[in-house]
């Protein structure tokens, strides 16, 4: 060996012990951390919810339960749930397949242009789809005053079609990637067996993507049960289950059964949810890496058919911001149609101090929620203490709690002098946790995911040349890890920007954000100021992912989802 | 320092991927490990660079034991199967790598780095991405990369089986050439016998788990202990044997061998088969038929029935022009006594 270069000091027992406790304190500790803060933010309040509901005035039992279940018009909002739920999931995941299908098998023209369009209602609180359609179709929407309709939208079937366009892109997501595998030669054979086309759908498509399917309604069906804000703006005298426990809890400060109802909503987006992960696991081996990918075949009359198709589904999910926006540019919609910016004022309760509020949250969320996502991710999958497996429970199950839900949990967990963490109520701090740990799952798994693509073979060459932990992760995993954590940082700003329900119990005035003023001048009845603050969001996110778009393509990382 | 490998047991739930392996690897050798796919050479490989830890067993580089160790502790280098270099990181930062974790001061690591890309031929690659190079300078790097620290023990699993065959040819000279220049100890695994053939200065044998034998290149030919060596190196043909520690017979006929028998399976290379002419002698003569000849160019591959053994065939090559060795045509063939292998 040359001599002239220093040679590695030689390594006695106690420097190694030192190192391995170093390197195991380091894990450990994470491992804790992140432990601690799942149990205070995820455990605890849904704990509290549990508690809650079996807190009567005669000590603890099923007395709320009793009460709830004994009163008709609880049976009457289930009904109510469940019809209009059933019915939006079975139209959006309908509508959604064929508009998935024309875009992953024709060859429709605009296809980037398609989806996008079809992601609108992502970028917006869920009530903007009732606000847009209650300025398309309401008493004074534009059917009705300008060209002499007289639709009444307002009840079951305004809160069916409002869930609809807001969980069709969740169903499009999902049928979209369950329709972009698929493997030419079982295409191919059931062509040369004489297949025609009718049947090749029948016998190889829908099977191949009967899972994609299950999936879609479940997520569509669990979302619909549990929003709140379509069925407020739109539902009318139409109550259901979510805008009970509002106004059990807001409007008669009725804790104990808001958390009955809290439990009852939990129960079918936890079975959905058990059902989707044991379809999903039995979804595996359908691709190989002997399959063929299925090639489009040029076939006129299909993409003339599907073309219209898609055109019509565009007209729809653009109609809904575009009357947004109108609305939110007129004097006074639907009596003064002159041009104005009066609304973008914001003169009237805070001003534009939600809105800040907001985006700061929302910084705010991005950036705890990356960290927090990815240390759980890590101390899951790389560090293998005795945490990990009750940590990489944890970390999924925020995904089967209605934000609703974990909203009142935290204000039955957090209001309460007993914690300790009780001086975090009322303040920003809690509801930005409260976005991290309500959309832990998702990132977790997104997070996850990449950091499984990261080869092992790095940790390990990095180790065998002496690297520790830490240097691993700053010098190799992070350099290779980044775009996918801005993807993951873009998903916790955009939904902290949108959701309401999960904030709505948790509002002061002074953390006041912009999804809940948006309700709140919509429930007054000032249309166009509650149109102006929609839009305002919605630019807001867009800027965000245009920016973050730009930031990636400059940085060469252009495969990176960034709306999910 | 020699590397001792003691009793090493490692399963992973219900296979057992390595049982009580016990071996040696003189310092300043290069040892191959060699086995078909899942016999455990990777499992004894990453045992031994302490990224898995044996169930029972111990490992010791001259007197230290290695087993609390940690693998970033060990000082080893090691290059993997798939091209592990840091994807974001140039030739030159990947070699740099494990000097800076050493804490090596910036100018020794640039004399370093040179000195490595140098050995590997690879100066004017320095600030290329992994991406940006073939699989063959990849390797190259990472051999860099490994050396450049001063390992005690060089650890290769397949480095080469990624590559195509010209490229390999090459590395193969290379990585021998370097490591006798540097005088490291190295092991390296395989599943090609010719890799290992060339390279090894001592040839592992690992089947199931379990070594079958170990040795130098030339005593694992020559004095195969099982059936399962003398296959994996080389071809050989097998035969069954009758009465073998009284009165060997292979089929109708009395079997010489140098030394007594001890189990009832022989195996005879297919070079130690001579085609007798009419007045030639051996140790062993066999009346035989020619079942199939097939023709390679410089040699014929003669498929032949014994007339004392006809259900056990026989497998040799003929050197040299063929002429009428074809299907039927009847020949006498001869085999040494010490060319008769006794397998267990
Ligand atoms: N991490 C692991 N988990 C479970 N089984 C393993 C693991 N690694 C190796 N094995 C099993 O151990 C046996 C030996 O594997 P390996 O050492 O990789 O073989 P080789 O490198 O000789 O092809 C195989 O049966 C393999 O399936
Ligand atoms: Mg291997």
């Amino acid at each position: 060996m040359s001599g002239a270069a220093p040679t590695a000091a030689p390594r006695g027992e106690s420097r190694s012990r030192l190192a391995l406790t170093s390197d195991r304190g380091i894990a450990l500790l994470l491992s804790a951390v992140m432990a601690g803060l799942m149990l205070v933010f995820l455990v605890l309040p849904v704990g509290a919810i549990l508690l809650r509901s079996l807190d009567t005035p005669a000590g603890a039992g099923l007395g709320n339960f009793a009460l709830t279940f004994a009163d008709p018009r609880f049976w009457d909002l289930l009904v109510n749930s469940l019809s209009v739920s059933l019915l939006s999931s079975t139209l959006a995941v309908g509508l959604a397949y064929l508009y998935a299908y024309a875009l992953q098998r024709s060859n429709v023209p605009l296809k980037p242009l398609l989806r996008i369009v079809v992601m609108m209602p992502l970028f917006a609180p869920s009530l903007v789809q009732a606000q847009g359609l209650l300025l398309l179709l309401g008493r004074n929407g534009a059917f009705n005053r300008f060209l002499g309709f007289d639709f009444d939208i307002y009840g079951f079937w305004g809160v069916a079609l409002a869930n609809t366009l807001y969980t069709f892109p969740y169903a499009f997501l999902i049928l979209s990637a369950a329709l972009a595998v698929a493997d030419a030669r079982v295409y191919e054979s059931a062509t040369m067996l004489g297949a025609r086309p009718g049947r090749i759908f029948r016998t190889v498509t829908l099977p191949a993507t009967r899972y994609g399917i299950a999936a879609a309604v479940f997520v569509t069906f669990s979302l619909s049960v549990t929003d709140f804000g379509n069925a407020i703006v739109i539902g009318g005298n139409f109550s259901v289950l979510a805008t009970e426990i509002y106004n059990k809890v807001i409007g008669q400060g009725q804790f104990a059964l808001g958390a009955v109802i809290g439990v009852v909503l939990l129960a079918p987006a936890v079975i959905s949810k058990l059902l989707e992960k044991r379809i999903s696991s039995r979804q595996q081996a359908q691709m190989t890496d002997k399959s063929v990918p299925l090639t489009t075949r040029a076939n006129r009359m299909r993409d003339l058919l599907l073309g219209g198709y898609c055109l019509a589904i565009m007209i729809v999910f653009l109609a809904i911001p575009g009357i947004v926006a109108t609305a939110s540019f007129v004097k006074l919609w639907p009596y003064n149609m002159a041009f104005s910016f009066t609304h973008y004022a914001f003169d009237v309760q805070n001003g534009t101090e939600p809105l800040w509020n907001s985006v700061y949250v929302a910084l705010a969320t991005a950036g705890l929620g990356v960290t927090i996502a990815t240390v759980s991710a890590i101390v899951v999958q790389k560090f293998k203490t005795p945490l990990s497996g009750p940590l990489s429970f944890l970390a999924i199950l925020p995904s089967s709690i209605p934000g609703m839900v974990l909203g009142l949990g935290y204000v039955l967990a957090f209001n309460n002098p007993a914690n300790p963490l009780n001086l975090m109520y009322g303040s920003l701090a809690l509801i930005i946790f409260l976005y991290v740990y309500y959309n832990h799952a998702q990132a977790f798994l997104i997070t996850s995911t990449s950091l499984k693509q990261i080869s092992s073979s790095f940790d390990e060459a990095s180790t065998m040349l002496g690297g520790g932990v830490l240097r691993t992760f700053f010098k190799v995993t992070l350099p290779l890890l980044w775009p996918t954590l801005l993807g993951v940082g873009v998903f916790f700003f955009m939904r902290a920007m949108v959701s309401l329900s999960a904030v709505i119990f948790l509002i002061t005035p002074e953390t006041q954000v912009a999804a809940v003023s948006v309700l709140q001048l919509a429930d007054r009845g000032a249309v166009n100021q509650a149109a102006a603050f929609s839009m305002c969001i919605m630019a807001i996110v867009i800027a965000c992912l245009l920016i973050v778009r730009m930031v990636l393509w400059l940085a060469g990382a252009k495969s990176v989802t960034l709306i999910r | 320092m020699d590397i001792r490998v003691t009793g090493l047991t490692k399963r992973f739930g219900s296979t057992t991927a390595l049982s009580d392996v016990t071996m040696n690897v003189p310092e300043g050798s290069l040892t191959c490990f060699l086995g078909p796919s899942g016999c455990g050479k990777t499992t004894l490989l990453r045992v031994i660079a302490g990224l898995e830890d044996a169930d029972s067993g111990a490992i010791m580089l001259g007197d230290a034991d290695l087993s609390h160790t940690p693998a970033r502790d060990r000082n080893f280098g090691v290059v993997f199967q798939s091209y592990s270099l840091f994807p974001n990181l140039s030739a030159a930062q990947n070699v740099a790598y494990g000097l800076e974790c050493r804490k090596w001061s910036k100018a020794d690591i640039r004399v370093r780095v040179a000195e490595m890309l140098e050995l590997v031929h690879l100066e004017d690659q320095r600030d290329k991405l992994p991406a940006q190079m073939s699989g063959g300078q990849q390797q190259r790097v990472a051999i860099a990369r490994a050396l450049a620290p001063h390992p005690s023990l060089l650890l290769l699993d397949e480095p080469l089986s990624a590559l195509d065959a010209k490229v390999r040819e090459e590395l193969r000279h290379e990585i021998r050439a370097i490591q006798q220049r540097l005088g490291i100890t190295t092991i390296m695994v395989t599943h090609d016998q010719n890799e290992a053939l060339e390279m090894a200065d001592q040839i592992v044998v690992l089947n199931a788990g379990r070594i079958e034998q170990a040795g130098s290149a030339r005593a694992l030919y020559d004095r195969p202990r099982t059936r399962f060596v003398a296959e994996f190196i080389g071809a050989i043909n097998t035969f069954t044997v009758q009465d073998p520690q009284t009165d060997p017979h292979l089929g109708t006929l009395r079997l010489r061998t140098s030394e007594p028998l001890a189990s009832s399976t022989v195996g005879v290379r297919p070079e130690a088969i001579k085609v007798l002419g009419d007045a030639e002698e051996a140790d062993n003569v066999f009346a035989a038929t020619i079942e199939k000849a097939t023709f390679l160019g410089n040699m014929t591959v003669l498929h032949a029935r014994l007339e004392a053994a006809p259900d056990q065939p026989v497998v040799f090559e003929a050197h040299g022009p063929a002429d009428g060795l074809e299907a039927g045509r009847k020949l006498r063939l001869g085999i040494a006594a010490g060319d008769v292998k006794d397998l267990a």
